[in-house]
Formats: C-alpha cells, structure tokens, sequence
C-alpha cells in the first residue's frame, strides 16, 4: 500500500514539475523604464591593425540554420556557435545577452512601425469614418504615447518615430532641427487630444452618449485590423484601448499578413471593411535619400492601391511632396525648405502616425568582431566578410547561424534574393564601390576613383574626397557610347545610332582602375580577370529584357525597360587601365552615390562570363532559366549553379565548351575575348567543378568551399589569393557614435545672453571637428514650443560654444538641446539641459 | 468397387474444391474490385476537400493578390532604381510584374478551372511544380522537394517507430506477465507523462544534454559541416538521432505499454489460454500461439498505420531538432499556400492510406484463419 502511494506521489511530482518548469517565466524581465541605449555593444577597435595576410581573416565560415532566435542564444551560451545572423527584437533575449559578459551583440535600425488610417470619412453604408477627418488623424499624434510603445511593447528596442525619416539616418540629421521641433510639438498629449477630437466629432454630427460616440443612434465603432506576428498585436491592442478612452468603440480584427492583405490592400476603403491598421516598414540598407517618402506615404501618386488612392493631401502638400520625388530643386538649401514645409505638413495630414523605429540585435560572442550595417545589421553588411575575425587572431573558423540556408537557387542574373542566401553570396564576390556601413555613402573598392559631372543646376554634391564633382551646362553623350542592345545582330547600338541629333545626359561618371587590375585579381577557379567579364556584365544588362534574344524573359523586361528609361551611354574610354564613362539621366544627391564602375556583380551575385555562358547556353536550349518566372512557364528548373539538378545540365554545357570553345554573343564579346582565354578558362572551370562540385565562382575574399543542401549547411573558405590585405577595411569595426555634454546655467534672466558649452567626444576623446557636419542648438519652452534655434560656434575639436539671446523667451521652465551630426555616421547625438528663464 | 467408382467422388472432390477456389477467388476479386472502388472515391474527396481547404475556398486568391501587389508596390519604393521613375513608368512597372506574377501562379484562371487541374493531377499522381518553395538543393519540382526531404524524415521516425514498435511489445508482454508487479504499477504510474508531445520532452532533453552537460548535440541531422567520410557521417547522424528518439520514446512508450499490455492481459484471460495453461504449455508458447496470434491483426495495424504516419512528419517536433524532414516543409508550405506542395504530401499520403488499408485485409486474412476476405463479418479491427 505503501508502495502504491509512494509511487503515485513520484508520478505526481515528476508531471507537476514539468508543468511548472513549462509554465514559468522565461527569464528575468527587466523593469520596462531601463531602456537599453542604441549604442553599440562591440568592443571597439581603434587602432587598425595590421597584417600580411590577404583575403579574410578567417579561415572558414561554416553556415547553418537555427530558426528560433531563443535557441541560438543558448547555443551562443554553450559555445556552439559564435554569431547569430539575424535581427533579433525579444527584450527578455536582450538583457540575458547583456547579462553574458561571454556575449555581445550589434544592433539595427531598420524596421519602423506606424499606424494607418482609413482616410474615407463617411463609408458606403453610411457609416462615419472619424480618421476621414485630418485634424483627428493629426490627434493621434498626441493621443499615442510613442515612449510608452517603446519602453514597454518594445522593451528598450525602439526609440520615438514621428515622422517618416528614420533617425538614424542621413535626412534626419540633415534636418534634425525640424524633426526635433515636430517631436516637441507632438509629444504625448492626451487631454489635447481628447479635446480636438471632440470638437470635430460634434462638428461632425455625433454625440457621446454615456462616454460613447454615436453616430445616426449607433456607436462609431471602428475596426482595427491588427497583425499578430510580432509587437504589432501589442501595439494595436494598445491603440485601441486609446480610442476606447476617448469614447470609440473599437472591433479589434487580429489577422496575419496574409489574412490583412486583401482587407487593407485591396478592399476598397469607402467599404469601411477597417478604420485603422497596424503598418510596418523595413529598409535593408542606409537612405541617403528619403525625399520621395512624403510622395510615397501621403499621395495617391506611387503606391497604385485602391487605399493610397483615397489620399487626398492638401494641394500646398502635394506640390511640395511631388518636387521632392522629383528632385525639383537647385540646392540642399532649397531642398531643406521644402523638408520642412513636407514633414509639417505630413503631421497635419497624417493618414498615418509613426510611432517607434525598432532597434533589433544581433547575439555573438564576445570575442568576435564585425562590421555591421546600420541599417541591414550584420546579414546586411556588405563589409562583413572583410572583417570578421577572433579579436586579436589571424585565422580560425567562424560558427555562423541564420534562420536559413540555402533558401533559394543561386545564380547571379536572377537567382535566390533571401537574405539568409545573399549573405553568403557577399562574401564570394565583389565590388567596385563599397558602402559605407554607417553613413551609406560609396567608398572606392575595385576601383581607384571617380570623376562626375553632373548639368548645372542639380542639387549634387560631394562628402568624400576620393570623388572630384564638376558641372556642365550640357553634357553630351558621345557618338560611339552604348545606349542600347540589339539583340537580333547581338551588337550594342551606339548614340550615333539612336541618337542621330545627339543626346545628352544629366550626369557623367568617369571610373578609373588601377593599372595592374586585370594581374591582381582572378576568379575563384585561378582565371584572371579580364575586360571580357566587363563587356558580358553590360550586355546581360539588356538581353534577357530583348524580346529577340534566345533567353529573353518577361519578367526582366520591365527592368529593362525601365534602365533605359534613364540611362543614356556607356564608353570604354581605355582598356588597360581600364577606364569607363557612363552617362545617365538618373542621379543621386551625393556624389559618390552616382558612381557607376560595371564590376561584374550583378543583382544577385558576381559573375564570369564563361560561368554564365554555360547559363545562357542552357537557358537559349529550354532546358534552365535563369529567373524564377521563366523557369515556371518553362516547366524548367530554376537555375542553380551551387546544387541540385541544373548542375548536370550545366556541366554538360561545360564538357561541350570544354571540347569547343564558346564564347558567347560573339559579334560582341568576341572581340575582347580570344579562342585562347576561353579554352583556358573552361579548363579552370573543369577542374574547379571536379573539385568543388559546383560552378559559383567568384573573385570575392572567400570562396564557396562546399554545400550541403538537405543538411542546411555551407562552408565559405579564405581565398588566398584575393588581392587585398585582410586589414583594407579594419576602419569600419565601429560606428562612431559622438558622444555629448552640455553644460550651463540652470538660471537665466530672460533679455540675457546665456552661454552653453557643448563637449563632444568619441571613447573620451575630442571627436575631430573635420568628422562634425553640424552642431545645432533647439531651445524650447515650458509647453514644448521651440522659441530659438540656431548652430554653434567651432571652439576646438570637440568643443563648441553657443551664446543663447533670451530675450522675449518666456519666464519658467526651459529647455535647451543640441544636435550633434557627423560626417562618418549618420546617427545624430543629442544632449539637454534644463534651466529656469527668469523675469529680467 | 471398380476404379470408375473409386474416381468418382475424387473427381467430385476436385470439382468441388475447383467450384470452391473459383468462388473464393470470385469473391476475392469482387471484394478487391468494390474495395478498390471506394477507397479511390474516398481517396477523390480527400484531395478535393483539401484544395478546398488549403484554397479557403478560394479565397486564397485574394490573400496572395493583395500579397503580390504589396510585395511589388514596396519593392519599388525601396528600389532606388525603380523609385526615381515617372509616376506613370512606376506604375507600369509594377502592373507588369503583378501581371506576370498572377500568371505564374494561375490566378488569371478561374479557381474552379484550377480546381480541376489541380484534381487531375493529383490522381495521376503529376505533382508539378511548387509555387514558392524550392527542395534543398534548388529544384521547384514537387516530386523532388519531397524526395529529398524522405530520407530524414525516415531514418528519424522510421527507426523510432520501428524500435520502439518493437520494445512496446516486448515490454507489454513481459508485464502483462508480471501483472501488479512494481515495474508494472512504475509505467501505469507513468503513463500519464505521454499526455505531453515530444517536442515538449525535447525542449527539456535539449536543455539537459545540450546546453548544460553539453554531450549531445541542440539539433541538425549531423554536425556542421557534415562530415566527408561516410562512417562518420553515419556516427554523426546516429549521435544527432539520440535526443529526437529519446523524445519520441518519452512521449509515447508508458502509454503504449500501458494499452498494449492491458490488451495483453484481456487475451491472456481468455479460456483457452487458461486451457493452454493447464495443459502445461511453456509460456513463452502460450504467449506466441494463444495470445500474440490472435492479437495480431490489431499489432499489425498500428505498425502499418504508424509506418505510413512518418509521411507526415511532425512539423513542431523537427523544428525543436532542426530537422531536416518532411513536417517543416509541409508546415512552410502551409504558412505560403504552396497548394501543390500541400496537395502532394497529402495524396501521397492518402495513396499509402488506401493500399495500406487495401493490403490489410488481406493480411488479416493470413495471420487470422476466423478472417475471410470478403466473407461475412468482415476482419477484426
């Protein structure tokens, strides 16, 4: 009997301790108000070092899948992996990485969230629509409290958003002093928003009825579609309880973005299916341009959506949201009048509140550095696989893990656009600019410089010195330059051609190789680089989008045609070195941005022209496509030049040139390729696939070592023989994050002049006046309302001055802050202080 | 008695075991041919009730042409390239792409028309092509996304099935012969743990012999990167199979034991097998002719059933293991309404179904004289 009830117990407390165990909380949470900053957690490395050693640092990366990012910060824990690859937002996650002094993470900031509104305000069946109305929608700035979201939705991982420019990048500093004067204006604010929206409800037509907005003798009840898969559940639960309270009765619909789409994408809005949706937005990669975003976000003109074309901004707001879409404007000056005429008027339209940028990280080991982008983080960064290393070590292999490999096949004209597969495909290739993690401006790679000429009048212009920037007031585009490709005589059709009359361009890029380029580097299979790969870049360029060609493809011909749209010539000025001009209708604000070198990287990837000769050759036969598209209405394989069966059919292309050697689109490539280099690089391509059972070949820092498909798993090794020394790109291990003190007096007589002294500084020192681009100084009032604004003064390096005239400011409580803006990051740095105006 | 006379009744003998086996077999192809009959009927409406369903009806059509114009919308936003153009080439653009992406999946068809199309080729057995998904190795073709995913997923639960098919039973019939002993009361006592599903148990293996002893690995099919020789990868594999089949074993032996061996004990109560006793039988003979015998049937179902069971995969299991296997894809087929993928796994598996189902009655009918194919009473279940 005993035994029995021992037994019974024993059962009991081995399932009560599971359940338990289950149920528990998942760690320690942190209290909500102690938000992790944005900075970086990396140990910085300051000192660059320096090394013989070419190529990567490592030796191998080894790629595996892990999907759960709560199980590869386990795995980091125990040592199994070195680097979680992914954008992670779990605060609880966060602060057990934080706690790990054996971990250390870099963070992101490009995902951003916002609330959209229906802007039809009186629906089909007669229903009232409050966020019809402008003035409402502007209320909501003031009713959501954004610090709020991002404390407690987001634990730490997020910082206030009210306007569409993301504040870590370029266009924020650029105009912080606006942004910083709207975010002022409408910060968290409920009573006023209450107020406002009741006024325009009653000047609507309803009425509160025991706390209640009725509208016709029934309650406005407003629908909310709220995604589920990530804090946006939270965020529209807590949106919705804010309409509840100012008297809305709220239907929360919680949907995936799958079940959203159709409701707030292509449901007709005057249906009233929604009132208010939970938005999200990505950007993989640094804006240094955001001046298209109001046309975007608040017009009926670029998102052809039946929502977007309910839009109807104020006619001083669409003008000015459509010159910045079109550039329309002579200089930065000009432009940032219009910025802020666009971002006031954006908040009074606001058919949707921005509310946070999300910061996500990514988990690592505390020994480990590498360069991460702003914006697209570590999977993001181009620079990673020209930095990443062991602190302090030449060589070891590098445990890497993302939520996929190998996702989709990998062909460098149309193949798989993952991240989790472009990452790896970085690191193979390489290119003629790179750019910048933290700012997004080029930097020069392959190639030596860059000469621009941009037509007089475009507001271009130049940050780097590696880059010279002229005007013309016309630029002609020469006789004998590209513009086009005929594909039927496959030969490139020249200005002469097209343009009998003679054509011009907006801008003229000039890049300029070294002269030992086509010695120094060579493909992964040992043939050197040649002009050959150039010419074939440029014409895979426009043949697949020919509807002539033997492998034209639907879906590249809209690009096509879309390239042409802007593009006016290309010129091979000199061969050896290798020089070429390019001219275009199309340009950037900075300078170095238009620089156009015709490396041989393509969307997906970088690419010879005898590897995509035998893609070609096997697309023009049927039997592959390049493009996910054709190879559907093919009833082909998608083309993968690292596994499964495309590779047979390639390599029977490859024994066949092998045999014979082909040189593809002859009238052209075949006068800057010889029988010789072609027999040659078919023989390394032979050998290369013998040994490595695959034909992705790059000339990248590492090579594709080997691929394990069904395992998930690839191995990327160190090619020796890339030309670079492991160190060219050790500068960019850190961002540098300024970082500022403000002092001054806590009490100021109003009609006084007050000084502030400012101190900037990087890791404790000075931070260099020549990195500053702009020192600014907002000084606002007790409400909030900004009553001064204006730059410092230069004092020495990391030191600056500004004299406040207070007269006519307003006794009480004020605040002063400044902006600090670098030119090698494009995160602002701010500081505040508070003093006590009082009267004279 | 002359020969004539003696022939005779040996000839009406033969005739009539002629007339008995021609009726049997009469009977055997009748019953072969109606049960043949209803299980592809049967096999016909589970394919359309699951287009049906993965389609929602239909309406998945509008779920992915608002997806498709949200996706190429925000791709020309993002696209600096695309972004900079006129409003009205932007717009072309995107209405070309969205054009030839609703052609591509056959949202410029009727979904009745595909429908069909998706029936007959389902029946025939031409799975086509996916529609997102690609199988590891970069083909859109259905029929190798599957293939290549087979294999994990076989050697995982194939093995676990198989052996712990094996050491349920042999557990089961040692304790129903050592009925109320403490090893008995221990899985009754048990057997409620099984209530919990495998990954549940995984989780926890992971946690123990991963994460803090440290002596097993968090999951994969081998270790990264796989290694070359072949006896390795095989050692690696069987070390990477330790915590899946340790999970699968906790989240299912107790509560096998406990009904195999109370199904056990109910036969072994039966009067022959007391009669067997009596007659001074060995037990092991007692327990292979007078109680596993009979209860064959019913063991032969469950393994058959459970063998065609690993098709499907356990979709949350293998994500735990990071596994490599079938459930993932049909669970990432099901998250992108990769109708052909879905309808793949689920023919195939309704095919199996059917000629597993098919193949057992004819399998009673042999490891069971009381069972006739096609008699009346039909076999036991």
């Amino acid at each position: 009997m005993l035994r029995k009830r021992l037994m019974l117990v024993f059962g009991l407390l081995i399932v009560a301790s599971m359940v338990l165990a289950a149920c528990g909380p998942k760690g320690t949470q942190a209290p909500a108000t102690q938000a992790p900053t944005a900075a970086p957690a990396t140990e910085v490395v300051t000192e660059v070092p320096r090394t013989t050693r070419h190529g990567a640092w490592v030796d191998q990366v080894v790629f595996t899948g892990i999907d759960q990012a709560e199980a590869a910060v386990t795995q980091l824990q125990a040592g199994e992996i070195d680097l979680y690859a992914y954008s992670v937002n779990d605060p609880v996650l966060f602060e057990t990485v934080k706690a790990d002094p054996n971990l250390s993470y870099t963070t992101a900031f490009g995902s951003y969230n916002e609330i959209t509104f229906n802007p039809v305000l009186n629906f089909n069946d007669g229903r009232l629509n409050p966020f019809g109305d402008p003035q409402i929608r502007e209320a909501m700035n003031w009713l959501v409290d954004r610090e709020y979201i991002a404390q407690e939705i987001f634990g730490g991982l997020a910082v206030p958003k009210f306007t569409s420019l993301n504040s870590s990048f370029a266009d924020y500093a650029r105009y912080v002093d606006t942004c910083r004067a709207i975010e002022a204006y409408y910060a968290h604010n409920p009573e006023r928003a209450r107020q406002v929206i009741t006024e325009r409800m009653e000047a609507l037509g309803a009425t509160l009825v025991d706390g209640v907005w009725n509208y016709n003798g029934a309650p406005v009840v407003l629908v909310g579609i709220i995604r589920t898969e990530d804090e946006r559940m939270e965020i529209g639960d807590y949106v919705g309880t804010l309409l509840e309270s100012v008297g809305f009765t709220v239907d929360r619909q919680y949907k995936t973005r799958s079940e959203a789409s159709p409701i707030w994408v292509r449901s007709n809005p005057a249906d009233g299916l929604w009132n208010y949706y939970t938005g999200g937005w990505i950007t993989t990669a640094i804006s240094r341009d955001d001046g298209s975003n109001f046309s975007f976000f608040y017009t009926p003109r670029d998102y052809p959506i039946p929502l977007h074309q309910a839009y109807t901004p104020s006619p001083e707001f669409d003008a000015v949201a459509l010159r910045l879409r079109n550039n329309d404007f002579t200089s930065m000056e000009e432009r940032g009048e219009l910025f802020n005429q666009a971002l006031w008027l954006a908040q009074q339209d606001s058919v949707r509140v921005w509310l946070v940028d999300q910061i996500s990280f990514s988990p690592q080991v505390a020994n480990l550095e590498v360069t991460y982008d702003l914006a697209g983080g570590v999977a993001g960064s181009m620079l990673w696989p020209y930095t990443i290393r062991f602190t302090g070590e030449e060589g070891g292999v590098v445990r890497w893990a993302q939520p996929g490999v190998l996702v989709d096949p990998w062909n460098a004209i149309a193949g798989s656009n993952w991240i989790y597969d472009m990452t790896p495909i970085r690191a193979t290739g390489d290119s003629g600019t790179m750019p910048d993690p933290y700012t997004g401006l080029a930097w020069p790679h392959r190639i030596e410089r860059a000469e621009i000429v941009a037509q007089t009048g475009l507001p271009i212009a130049r940050t780097l010195d590696w880059v010279t920037l002229t005007f013309a007031d016309q630029i002609n585009v020469p006789a004998d330059a590209w513009v086009d490709w005929d594909a039927t005589n496959q030969v490139f059709v020249t200005a002469a051609e097209r343009y009998p009359e003679g054509a011009t361009a907006k801008v003229k890029v000039t890049v300029y190789y070294p002269a030992d380029l086509f010695e120094t580097v060579t493909w992964h299979d040992g043939s050197p680089l040649s002009l050959g790969d150039f010419i074939m870049g440029m014409i895979m360029t426009f043949d697949p989008g020919k509807p002539e060609s033997a492998i034209y493809d639907e879906a590249a011909a809209s690009n096509v045609e879309a390239f042409l749209d802007h593009f006016k010539g290309v010129r091979i000025v000199s061969t050896d070195p290798l020089i070429i001009e390019t001219y275009d209708d199309l340009y950037q604000l900075d300078a170095e941005n238009n620089v156009v070198t015709w490396w041989p990287t393509f969307s997906y990837g970088t690419a010879s022209w005898h590897a995509l000769a035998l893609g070609v050759q096997a697309e023009a036969a049927q039997q592959l496509a390049f493009s996910a598209d054709k190879a559907d209405a093919l009833q082909v394989e998608w083309m993968s030049y690292i596994s499964g069966p495309s590779l047979e059919i390639l390599n029977g292309y490859l024994q066949q040139n092998v045999a014979e050697p082909f040189i593809p689109y002859a009238p052209t490539l075949g006068q800057y390729v010889t029988a010789e280099e072609a027999a040659a690089r078919y023989a390394n391509l032979q050998a290369w696939y013998a040994a490595r059972g695959h034909f992705w070949v790059g000339t990248g820092p590492f090579y594709l070592e080997a691929v394990y498909p069904v395992e998930q798993s690839l191995t990327l090794a160190r090619n020796p023989n890339y030309p670079d020394l492991a160190d060219e790109w050790a500068r960019f291990s850190a961002p540098k994050i300024a970082v500022v003190d403000l002092t001054g007096p806590t009490s100021v007589a109003a009609g006084s002049q007050a000084t502030f002294d400012i101190f900037v500084t990087y890791e404790d020192a000075p931070y260099p006046a020549a990195e500053i681009s702009g020192v600014k100084y907002l000084v606002y009032d007790a409400t909030g309302t900004l009553i001064a604004t204006g730059d410092a003064e230069l004092v020495a390096d990391g030191q600056y001055q500004v004299v406040v005239d207070t007269t006519g400011f307003p006794t009480g409580a004020t605040k002063i802050e400044v902006a600090v803006t670098s030119l090698v990051v494009s995160i602002p740095s701010f500081d505040s202080l508070e003093f006590v105006t009082t009267a004279p | 008695m002359s020969e004539e006379n003696q022939s005779q009744p040996a000839f009406q003998e033969r005739a009539l075991a002629r007339k008995k086996v021609t009726s049997t077999l009469s009977r055997v192809a009748k019953y072969s041919a109606v049960r043949l009959v209803t299980l592809f009927l049967t096999i016909v409406v589970a394919i359309f009730l699951t287009i049906v369903i993965a389609n929602m009806g239909g309406y998945v059509d509008e779920i992915r042409r608002g997806e498709i114009r949200e996706t190429y919308n925000q791709q020309a936003a993002m696209n600096p390239a695309i972004r900079n153009l006129s409003v009205e080439e932007r717009r072309r653009w995107v209405e070309e792409r969205v054009r030839l992406e609703e052609h591509r999946l056959g949202l410029d068809k009727p979904f009745m028309v595909r429908t069909v199309s998706y029936m007959t080729n389902a029946l025939t057995l031409n799975l086509g092509r996916s529609m997102h998904l690609t199988s590891d190795s970069g083909s859109r073709t259905v029929r190798l996304i599957l293939l290549e995913r087979l294999p994990s997923t076989l050697v995982l639960f194939g093995t676990a099935n198989i052996l712990l098919f094996f050491f349920d039973l042999y557990v089961a019939l040692y304790l129903s012969r050592r009925y109320g002993s403490f090893l008995d009361k221990l899985f009754i006592t048990l057997a409620p743990l099984n209530s919990a599903p495998g990954w549940f148990y995984g989780i926890f293996l992971i946690l123990i012999f991963a994460a803090v002893f440290k002596i097993l690995p968090f999951g994969g099919m081998v270790d990264t990167p796989p290694p070359s020789s072949p006896v390795l990868y095989a050692l690696s594999l069987m070390k990477h199979m330790i915590l899946p089949m340790l999970a699968l074993a906790l989240s299912s032996v107790f509560l096998a034991v406990y009904s195999q061996r109370t199904f056990f004990l109910i036969y072994s109560s039966e009067d022959y097998v007391e009669m067997a006793k009596a007659k001074g039988l060995s037990s092991r003979d007692i327990e292979r002719r007078y109680i596993l015998r009979p209860t064959l049937p019913t063991i032969i179902t469950n393994f058959a059933l459970g063998l065609i069971g690993v098709w499907t995969g356990a979709p949350i299991f293998e994500t735990i293991f990071q596994w490599p296997g079938l459930g993932r894809q049909l669970f990432q087929a099901i998250g992108l309404y990769d109708i052909p993928i879905i309808l793949g796994e689920t023919v195939i598996f309704s095919y199996l179904l059917a000629i597993t189902v098919f193949l057992l009655d004819f399998i009673y009918a042999l490891v069971d004289p009381r069972v006739k194919v096609g008699g009346q009473g039909g076999a036991p279940s």
